[in-house]
């Protein structure tokens, strides 16, 4: 594994996790997690504000929560105030746009309250090392935007941390599956689900050199919806409109919900069972993997999508895959682990313990910096395509997304009108045509000097650095000069903006304030798709229809078009339903002939 | 632009069209574990190696600045060729088919609607992984002709070459395209 060298100040790897944390070393050529004074190695990422003291993990945990307790801090890192949602504590903008808790002790940033357990995690590698720490590799989600990822530079930095590198999750945990196979050439896929965050990344893995190809994902998707799922069950079952989150029965709610589905990983029903705080009631449910996996169908469909696209970015079939690498709590799920087999086409590789594989890929990361490693390399991508707004309100693309990086992309800007002196710039990321759809990472201006129309001219480079962090130079061609360092000024929320926003949701809510009427409407979309489709298909496949299935068919296209002509909003949803189920194995047949003819075999064969 | 680099140097080979793939992703390598700057390599250093790679990388780009490091230039104007003339509308309109395949099965409410642009889409994988034969073909025969350039050398092959350059610029982006369309229409 090449030479080890005595490191003169340790490099630590900590995984950041939005439910739990963790950090490790290198140790005889190994990476190793430590353990706190209790022996855990893994640190819920949980802190608790009481007058006049902090308590991190498994502490905080024992404290009655009471509007004081901060979790999944990660989720809102970043984050302006418009883009979050609230959660267990209410929520308020910070200075600067951003967001902060509002705990019984004050308001907190999620900078600060992963500050916090950056702190404690470095305690506990000095407590174990018996010396102190002062660098750090940090791990990120791989498709944490920019924003994200310097908050969490800043939370490393507010530790005490020189955060050397922030390395994303899915190429940590490829590091440490791959470490011990490095003499073959392989194309592996991670699919990493955690708490809070999801992520899929293909990489090739060649003699040492792990290099991302593509990388997608969803940084507010993960574990903490699935326990949102189970509880809206609850509520459903239960008929109770709104479960109260917040406070301290939120707490005890969640807790329970967060049982009853590690549970369901397990079996296939499980009760949910919780006694009201002054014991008069008890809240009781039975959930089944069934219902379960039935709610979260849109999150499903989502993480399927992303991984199909990742596929697309990289070119590459499914079927040149080596291995598909589960990473991530929520990984364990059984239908998760179904999606991704399904997507991938072969079984899932569970041989990493998902809780810890991705600090220990943060430790080997730490190790290389730190000179532990000469022919280990991880090159890895931008996830986001890069760009600024052009006339027009288009989103022009510098730097595309799954670009290696670092890397860099030059554009030369100059005066539109005699003798104007500066030009705002609005730096976006995102894969939208139009600029608005885009994530704005900032904007600034660009000052000119006086010159004719189209005469001034400065250079801007725009480069990511190997954190994936944008710096942007300037620099007057004209004039020569050096470089200048641009401070890109961070979008500020525009109140009136979100007032306005809102008002457009409203008025379209209030649209179809007769839900009869939207059903109406949704449903008529679904029977003007299906019934030419259902022409079509009978057309391609008419032979070999049993008789009771054709009958079916007629008879539920029937209903549907006597639905569509007269206004009963269920009467035609429901048409429409009976008609999808009649065609079901329609369409599976189709597909089944397809895939017979793709082969080249008889569709018995298959 | 090379801006007067070398890229050949870059990797320590010599100018020379005829590099083996295999021989440049290994130096690629090599040469990003020596100036990554992870390992203390300069950050300006390692996108220099980025565009080195990127240029040698495709057969259009490589030809273009062998002829550019000779003072010579690759001319961007001129007639495709005809085998890849002929090609551009079959090619095309595969490309457009396999477009709107992918669209409706992403549109699609229902599942027999999503089923037939799944079982569309296997059909004309079929036809996106022939035409990427056909394309690789096409390219095939001409950066076989590579050895024979390095030895008559680029002012003599210049026109030659320039013909080549276009040919294969056409080339690889259809053999870019037909590949993501490729991918696309295996993953559903």
């Amino acid at each position: 594994m090449g030479t080890l060298r005595p490191v003169a100040d340790p490099v630590i790897g900590i995984d950041l996790g939005t439910t739990y944390s963790a950090v490790g070393i290198v140790e005889a050529g190994f990476p190793i997690l430590l353990a706190n004074e209790e022996g855990e190695r893994l640190v819920p990422s949980v802190v608790w504000f009481g007058p006049g003291e902090v308590k991190v993990g498994r502490a905080a945990l024992s404290e009655a929560p009471e509007g004081r307790l901060v979790r999944s801090a990660k989720r809102c890192m970043g984050l302006r105030v418009n883009e979050v949602a609230e959660g267990d504590l209410p929520l308020e903008e910070a200075s600067g746009g951003g967001v902060a808790f509002v705990t019984a002790e004050g308001a907190v940033t999620p900078v600060e309250v992963s500050s916090i357990i950056l702190t404690e995690l470095k305690r506990i590698a000095e407590f174990r090392l018996e010396r102190e720490v002062h660098r750090a590799v940090i791990t990120v989600p791989a498709y944490f935007n920019n924003a994200q990822r310097e908050a969490t530079k800043q939370a490393g930095e507010a530790a005490g941390l020189d955060v050397l590198r922030l390395v994303a999750e899915p190429t940590a945990a490829a590091l440490a599956y791959g470490m011990n196979k490095l003499g073959e050439r392989a194309r592996v896929a991670v699919f990493d689900l955690g708490g809070g965050t999801f992520d899929v990344s293909l990489l090739e893995m060649r003699e040492g050199v792990f290099e991302v190809l593509a990388t997608g994902g969803d940084t507010r998707l993960g574990g903490d919806d699935i326990d949102n799922a189970v509880l809206a069950l609850v509520a459903r079952a239960t008929r109770l409109e709104d479960l109260r989150v917040q406070g301290e029965e939120g707490d005890r709610l969640r807790r329970e919900a967060v049982r009853v589905k590690c549970a369901l990983s397990e079996v296939e029903r499980a009760t949910f069972r919780m006694s009201s705080a002054d014991g008069a009631g008890t809240l009781e449910t039975e959930v089944s993997r069934g219902a379960l996996e039935g709610i979260i169908a849109d999150e499903l469909g989502t993480m399927k999508r992303i991984c199909r696209e990742v596929l697309v970015d990289a070119g590459s079939d499914p079927e040149e895959l080596d291995a598909v690498v589960m990473v991530g709590g929520s990984s364990r799920i059984p239908v998760v682990r179904r999606l991704a087999g399904e997507v991938f086409g072969r079984e899932p590789d569970c041989s990493q313990h998902p809780d810890e594989v991705v600090a220990q890929g943060a430790v080997i990361q730490a190790g290389i910096l730190a000179g532990t490693w000469r022919d280990l390399l991880l090159l890895d991508v931008t996830p986001l395509s890069l760009g600024i707004e052009t006339l027009g309100g288009l989103m022009n693309v510098l730097i595309p997304r799954n670009t290696t990086i670092p890397c860099k992309a030059g554009e030369l800007f100059t005066n539109a009108r005699e003798g104007q002196e500066s030009m705002r710039v609005r730096v976006l990321q995102g894969e939208r045509e139009l600029a608005r759809d885009n994530w704005e990472l900032g904007n600034f201006d660009l000052s000119f000097r006086r010159a004719p129309r189209g005469k001034a001219r400065v250079g801007v480079q725009f480069s990511l650095d190997e954190n994936g962090i944008l710096e942007v130079l300037a620099r007057d061609v004209e004039g020569g000069g050096a470089d200048v360092i641009v401070k890109i000024e961070s979008a500020a929320v525009d109140v009136s903006e979100q007032a306005v926003e809102q008002m457009v949701e409203e008025s379209v809510e209030h649209a179809f304030e007769d839900m009869k009427a939207r059903v109406f409407a949704e449903a008529r979309l679904k029977a003007e798709e299906l019934l030419p489709a259902v022409e079509e298909a009978l057309g391609r496949l008419e032979a070999g229809l049993e008789a009771v299935e054709h009958e079916e068919i007629v008879a539920a296209r029937r209903e549907v078009e006597e639905g569509l002509a007269g206004d009963e909003a269920n009467a035609l949803k429901e048409a429409v339903e009976r008609l999808d189920r009649a065609t079901e194995a329609l369409a599976a047949r189709l597909v089944e002939d397809a895939l017979a003819a793709r082969m080249g075999v008889g569709r018995d064969d298959i | 632009m090379a801006g007067g680099r070398d890229y050949f140097g870059v990797f320590g080979l010599e100018r020379r069209l005829d590099v083996d793939a295999g021989e440049l992703q290994q130096r690629y390598d090599q040469r990003c574990r020596e100036v990554h700057p992870d390992s203390g390599g300069a950050r300006e250093e390692f996108e220099v190696l980025q565009e080195a790679f990127a240029s040698l990388q495709s057969p259009a780009r490589r030809l273009r600045h062998w002829l550019e490091l000779a003072g010579l230039e690759g001319s961007g104007r001129g007639s495709v060729p005809a085998p890849v003339a002929d090609r551009f509308e079959e090619i095309s309109s595969l490309l457009q088919a396999a477009e709107t395949v992918a669209e409706r099965h992403g549109n699609a409410q229902s599942a027999l609607v999503r089923s037939m642009a799944e079982s569309d889409g296997m059909t004309l994988q079929g036809r996106l992984a022939e035409a990427r034969e056909e394309v690789e073909k096409l390219s095939g025969a001409w950066v076989s002709r590579f050895g024979e350039f390095d030895r008559r050398g680029p002012t003599e092959v210049a026109a030659e070459a320039g013909e080549a350059i276009r040919a294969l610029t056409f080339l690889e982006k259809w053999a870019d395209q037909l590949r993501m369309a490729w991918a696309r229409a295996g993953c559903w």
